[in-house]
């Protein structure tokens, strides 16, 4: 069966392509530091914010795979489905991908989250930019992906 | 005048009557709902103050704080100097096995450390080692304590280690605190307060004796602070003496730690800057900013490393 997909807002394929280049730009800076020491990032170390402490900490590591990694890896493929190229991609199941993704992305940012306040007990500046960025990355996917999907019609269509 | 009547649009909604805006709401409510409680669980958590063995103090955020956030222009400028209260570096030892750990199932280099809580110069030995580890990872459940009041160098303030854990990337930090500081004339000793497994056990009867730690007769085999920092470096004893602290608060020497010019706090930092110099030989450098800073290389410098 050939599912097809309705037009998106032009705001939301370039509102979700900035925000996609924020995050990578963000990931790329922390995995940089990850691999040529956490202290080269420019953040405070006092209080409860500590970048050093967060992206040194044994949470900064999932599945053995440092978290700063992933995040590049996520952020890269974001970057490529939410570039106009890719919201135009006739593929159904290409959109359905990037709605998973940011859900995913979203619920592994609470983890970190959790993970920050209650284990480690400092926050990462850096970080927290990466998780707003998805947040914001999520609630824009919300508003279009379920009617670009078929799964919520509006009326007036 | 009549007024003109203006066109009503009407709400947005899914073919099924549900408003299209619904997964926005969702998302945006479960989000918010558990960033929320996360936050509660944080705030309500860190005023609440951790007990279970008698005794037990957790010690305040600040004064954790104070000790896993000294500024960097502070190790680098002191460095390895302390004029007044000499220190002394771990002693390297070669071709033993080395000792590692696991955190998070992964294998790491391992630092031990057997003391007590009664001990006035494992009380001295806490606090370098408490801030050179938080250099690499971070430590939570962290005690008050200070040494027994009726040994030499009598309460010390220190910490205890008794229900600390120790989170890091680099390396693994397991502790010892063989007895608490309260005397019991019964049995003549200090009670017991944690048992050692028996491979930790082996550790200390091996290499905490003079075979290993050079300058000691065997008289003195067994004495405690003990550390083993990978098998590759040794710490028999306080690497200043507890007479440093005497008369101080814990709160007061804390606050102290950025005050360069502090003997107290030189001999603190230098002592923290050699073992962060051993700990950088386990960790391959790691992090770089740590292992390649003026204050440590200047301990490796006197430690031939």
């Amino acid at each position: 069966m050939v599912r097809s997909v309705s037009p998106v807002p032009k705001w939301a394929i370039y509102t979700t392509f900035f925000l996609s280049l924020v995050g990578l730009g963000l990931s790329v800076y922390l995995t940089n530091a990850h691999f040529n020491g956490a202290q080269d990032l420019f953040c405070s170390d006092s209080g409860i914010i500590n970048c050093t402490k967060v992206t040194t900490s044994a949470q900064s590591y999932f599945l053995h795979i440092p978290v700063a990694v992933l995040g590049l890896c996520g952020y890269f493929v974001l970057s490529v489905l939410n570039s106009p190229w890719g919201w135009h991609l006739k593929n159904y199941w290409v959109h359905v991908a990037r709605f998973v993704v940011v859900i995913g992305s979203m619920a592994f940012v609470l983890w970190l989250v959790a993970a920050e306040l209650l284990i480690i007990k400092n926050i990462c500046l850096y970080c927290t930019g990466v998780h707003v960025v998805t947040f914001l990355l999520l609630i824009v996917m919300t508003i279009v992906c379920p009617v670009q999907l078929g799964w919520a019609r509006s009326v007036s269509e | 005048m009549a007024k003109k009547p203006v066109a009503k649009q009407p709400p947005v909604k899914t073919s099924n009557g549900r408003p299209a805006g619904l997964f926005t709401w969702i998302a945006v409510g479960l989000v918010v709902v558990v960033v929320a409680v996360l936050v509660i669980i944080k705030v309500t958590g860190s005023t609440a103050t951790a007990s279970g063995s008698s005794g037990f103090t957790a010690t305040d955020p600040t004064t954790v704080s104070e000790l896993s956030s000294v500024p960097a222009s502070v190790f680098n400028t002191i460095g390895v100097s302390s004029p007044v209260v000499p220190v002394t570096p771990p002693q390297a030892i070669k071709g033993q096995p080395e000792l590692t750990g696991t955190s998070n199932g992964k294998t790491l280099p391992e630092v031990f450390y057997f003391g007590a809580e009664y001990c006035p110069f494992c009380a001295a030995q806490r606090w370098p080692t408490i801030i050179a580890l938080s250099r690499f990872g971070t430590f939570s459940g962290l005690g008050n304590m200070t040494s027994s009041s009726s040994d030499v160098d009598p309460s010390t303030p220190t910490f205890t280690f008794v229900k600390a854990s120790y989170t890091s990337s680099y390396l693994v930090f397991k502790s010892i605190e063989f007895e608490t500081n309260v005397f019991d004339s019964a049995t003549n000793s200090y009670t017991k307060l944690q048992t050692p497994t028996k491979s930790q056990l082996a550790l200390f009867d091996k290499y905490d004796t003079s075979k290993y730690i050079k300058g000691i007769s065997s008289s003195d085999d067994g004495s405690i602070p003990f550390m083993s920092i990978g098998n590759k470096f040794l710490v028999s004893g306080a690497s200043y003496t507890p007479a440093t602290l005497a008369g101080l608060s814990r709160d007061t020497i804390a606050a102290g730690l950025t005050t360069t010019s502090s003997p107290i706090t030189a001999a603190i930092i230098s002592s923290a800057n050699y073992l962060t110099a051993s700990f950088c030989t386990l960790t391959n450098n790691l992090p770089s900013s740590v292992c390649t800073s003026p204050g440590v290389l200047a301990a490796k410098k006197i430690m031939k490393i």
